[in-house]
């Protein structure tokens, strides 16, 4: 009796196990054969994996226009300049009206054609959502309407000359009609790019397949695979195993490896994101502008990407990289000066070791760890006490809105909502930005962006933005900039025709081939 | 026996409450504010209405006291209705659900195999009590238990996808794809149960009533499997318990790596974004198992020990 329960013990730990390698997961299936040589499908690795239902407002739309799924009226093309996408043509026939002429012919993957209406059901939604985009401000649109079936015009309570510029940002993609009768709307099969989202795995996979009907011509590939890979050095190893073709988020410390594999390719590509110090200058130590250029001198910004960022990057002058047109090029990195960052210490009348500051950042982006501790460093070099405080984002973005911070290390994006800093240069340093954290005010700062919302005329913008940007790094030292970031992207041999987007809003393109 | 089971039956529901009223009130003790949280999950670093934050909070009925949330929220678990996650809008069953599934999967394979491993040779280690073996499967032990899992993970993908190419590094398509998982997983509960294994048989065989029954002349097999192993094993179902419910909740630096859409990594995006729904009704099901998983145990005593039956005849 004992042997036959020893040996049902047994029995039941085997089923157990039988039971739990039962065929699991499902394969993404592949598809048809189009060719004698079979289908051309190429795997991309994703780091992240939409979580918020591919709803078309949330930061899930990005995934949808670089997977070529969805399209905007007007894009930004992979050298930065402004092409028409769904709309052919757009004109301002009044000061706060732009009239935009929709491409005729195309259709959505689901049979519907895309007209006027379906623009204004698009935009309609997209105004009305939980959290709207905030690159087009849902206050300053006064009307929405198609006047014919291939003419969208948008009425702005306020003059708007950046609003075809807003309109290239990813939550502004057109979905189906019939996409909008859910919340969130539906993303699969409602779109008008090369490639249709045919199916999703949650959390694992997605397939996307070829649209024979694509209005912008013949589309390369048959079939497109996205792997869910989060965590970066698991995503470099399916890059050098083989089992993706392209990779987008490499992490720095495998780029030795990554570069000696024949197979592979490391794209470095310059992002408009910068590591940036906010410092209160609204109280604390921190509110002086001695202070603020003490703790300026005090940073050796070469050292920091040699050290934490392993030379992918560069030492930033301001927020704006060397390559954007509207960078001022009077301003320098090299401010490192300790014996000048003592002097004015003293002058603001802090002994050596008086001062404390505190330091705060979070751990979400790998690189601003060991930046606070390398600047505690550095500011005990010239008699200035840190200390260091690291947690989760959502936790200290309270506090730093509500004041009670000496210096935030934040990596901040400046070209989210458009392709234009106006958005952040507003949102991060106007009196009333939304994200002042330095809780900075410049009445002429402010004036400056109220003029260049009014210049239809790109270079008198820029021109303004050039004196914005000496007023705010050089004259006020509202923040310090450290270091703009580059990130490496790689693809294996036999991929031809990629690149990667300066703002990263696509990816898979009708270009995108696999050689065979 | 029975009495016992009715009373674990009838305060099975009482715990479920006095827990749900700590995991109701746990995301509020971090100080984040979720609706911001909400928010920053949906749109990242793009610029935030403060007028859209207002309003998502009064929909989500953030605003309201924490005790008239709670009540809701109570009620609407009683009667099923777990809600939407804040984040995706997907309903909450369904990604617990599909979590559940694959890191059940895991943990149940990983503990199998464990077991399987641990027994004979903890036995073999017992019998044999200061050998060189016994000696090698204590260091070993050693070893499975202080090498973490972010060391081991990536040295499998590497040996395993990398130089010999034999399996994949990450995903969840496929039985091949639990290897690597099962392998990285496997070598600390593995430790456990062997040490316990050893340990509880060693203590056993010291017993007085194995003295009597070894000067009855029983062979070595009855001694063991009649006498001394079914002792031995409570212990071990002790610890079986445990690992159950750790590694059905605990196994996040796993699922990341590699790739595994489980509960774990669900529960940890969840708290990152202050997603309540999913991580509330989450937690509650990691409870309520880790409870229903407890009993089981104890029924599996009664089969072990036969002090525990009443009436049996022998």
């Amino acid at each position: 009796m004992h042997y036959r329960q020893s040996r049902l013990l047994a029995l039941l730990l085997l089923g157990l196990l039988l039971a739990a390698c039962a065929p699991i997961g499902d394969l993404p299936t592949a598809p048809a054969a189009t060719t004698a040589d079979g289908p051309k499908m190429l795997t991309i690795a994703e780091t992240f994996w939409p979580d918020s239902g591919y709803a078309i407002e949330t930061d899930d739309a990005f995934v949808l226009t670089a997977w070529g799924t969805a399209e905007t009226l007007i894009k930004i093309d992979f050298d930065g300049q402004i092409q028409p996408a769904l709309a052919e043509s757009w004109t301002q026939p009044a000061e706060n009206q732009w009239s935009f002429t929709l491409r005729s012919g195309v259709t959505f993957h689901n049979g519907e054609a895309l007209t006027a209406d379906a623009v204004v059901t698009a935009f309609t939604y997209l105004f009305a959502a939980e959290t709207p985009p905030r690159g087009l401000s849902p206050e300053n649109i006064s009307a929405i309407e198609a006047t014919d079936a291939q003419t969208v015009i948008i009425t702005t309570v306020e003059p708007d000359l950046l609003l075809p510029n807003r309109l290239t940002a990813p939550s502004f993609a057109i979905l189906a009609p019939a996409a909008y009768a859910s919340t969130p709307p539906n993303a699969f099969g409602t779109g008008t790019g090369p490639f249709i989202l045919a199916e999703e795995i949650p959390a694992q996979s997605a397939t996307l397949r070829k649209n024979e009907q694509y209005w912008g011509g013949l589309v390369n590939l048959d079939a497109v695979t996205v792997l869910a890979a989060p965590d970066a050095e698991t995503q470099a190893t399916m890059l050098r195993t083989g089992e993706v073709d392209i990779a987008q988020q490499l992490p720095i410390p495998q780029l030795p490896l990554l570069e000696v594999d024949s197979a592979i390719t490391v794209v470095r590509a310059p992002q408009p994101r910068a590591t940036t110090l906010y410092l209160n200058n609204r109280q604390g130590p921190m509110a002086d502008l001695l202070v603020r250029r003490a703790v300026l001198h005090a940073i050796d910004k070469r050292a920091l990407v040699d050290a934490i960022l392993e030379g992918v990057g560069a030492p930033a002058a301001g927020p704006f990289a060397p390559n954007e047109v509207w960078v001022n090029p009077d301003l320098t990195p090299d401010t490192y000066d300790p014996e000048a960052a003592k002097a004015l210490l003293a002058e603001a009348g802090y002994e050596e070791g008086q001062l404390t500051l505190n330091l705060w950042t979070y751990p979400a982006r790998t690189n601003l760890p060991p930046t606070a501790v390398a600047l505690q460093q550095m500011f005990a070099d010239v008699g200035i006490a840190a200390e260091v405080r690291i947690a989760p984002y959502n936790a200290l973005e309270p506090e730093v809105l509500a004041g009670n911070f000496d210096i935030f290390i934040v990596s901040r994006n400046h070209l989210l909502d458009n392709y234009d800093p106006e958005g952040f240069l507003q949102a991060d340093f106007g009196c009333e930005g939304s994200y002042n954290l330095n809780g900075y005010c410049n009445p002429t700062v402010d004036g400056q962006l109220a003029e260049a919302r009014t210049l239809a005329d790109p270079e008198a913008r820029y021109a303004l933005y050039r004196q914005i940007e000496q007023t705010i790094v050089a004259d006020d030292v509202a923040s310090i900039w450290l270091d703009y970031t580059e990130q490496l992207y790689g693809y294996r041999t036999g991929v031809v025709n990629y690149r990667p987007h300066p703002l990263g809003h696509y990816l898979v393109t009708p270009e995108l081939d696999l050689a065979r | 026996m029975q009495r016992d089971l009715l009373r674990r039956l009838v305060s099975l529901p009482l715990v479920l409450l006095l827990t749900s009223v700590v995991i109701f009130l746990l995301p509020y003790l971090t100080g984040i504010d979720p609706t911001l949280s909400i928010i920053r999950a949906r749109i990242g670093e793009r610029t935030i209405d403060p007028a859209a934050v207002a309003q998502l909070r009064s929909e989500l009925g953030l605003d309201r006291n924490l005790a008239g949330q709670y009540i809701l929220w109570v009620s609407d678990i009683v009667q099923g209705n777990l809600g939407f996650s804040f984040v995706s809008r997907a309903p909450v069953d369904e990604i617990l659900r599909r979590g559940l599934g694959v890191t059940a999967r895991l943990t149940v394979t990983t503990l199998t195999l464990a077991l399987l491993l641990a027994l004979p040779l903890g036995i073999l280690a017992a019998q044999r009590p200061g050998s060189w073996l016994d000696t090698l499967v204590t260091v070993g032990c050693q070893a499975g238990v202080a090498i973490p899992q972010y060391v081991l993970a990536p040295l499998f993908i590497l040996l395993f996808a990398l130089w010999l190419g034999w399996l994949p590094s990450a995903g969840w398509r496929g039985p091949t794809f639990m290897v690597l998982p099962v392998l990285t997983l496997l070598p600390a509960p593995f430790a456990y149960f062997t040490q316990a294994t050893r340990a509880a048989l060693l203590d056993v065989f010291n017993a007085d009533y194995m003295r009597t029954a070894r000067a009855k002349g029983l062979r070595r097999p009855i001694l063991l499997y009649r006498h001394a192993l079914r002792n031995a094993l409570i212990p071990v179902a002790t610890l079986v318990t445990l690992w159950l419910a750790g590694l059905l909740g605990g196994s996040v630096i796993v699922e990341v790596i590699f790739a595994v859409p489980g509960l774990g990594r669900i529960l940890y995006d969840a708290v990152i974004s202050g997603d309540l729904p999913l991580l509330q009704a989450g937690l509650l099901l990691l409870v309520g198992l880790a409870i229903v998983i407890s009993t089981l145990t104890d029924l599996l005593y009664l089969l072990l020990n036969p002090a525990m039956r009443l009436s049996q005849s022998r």
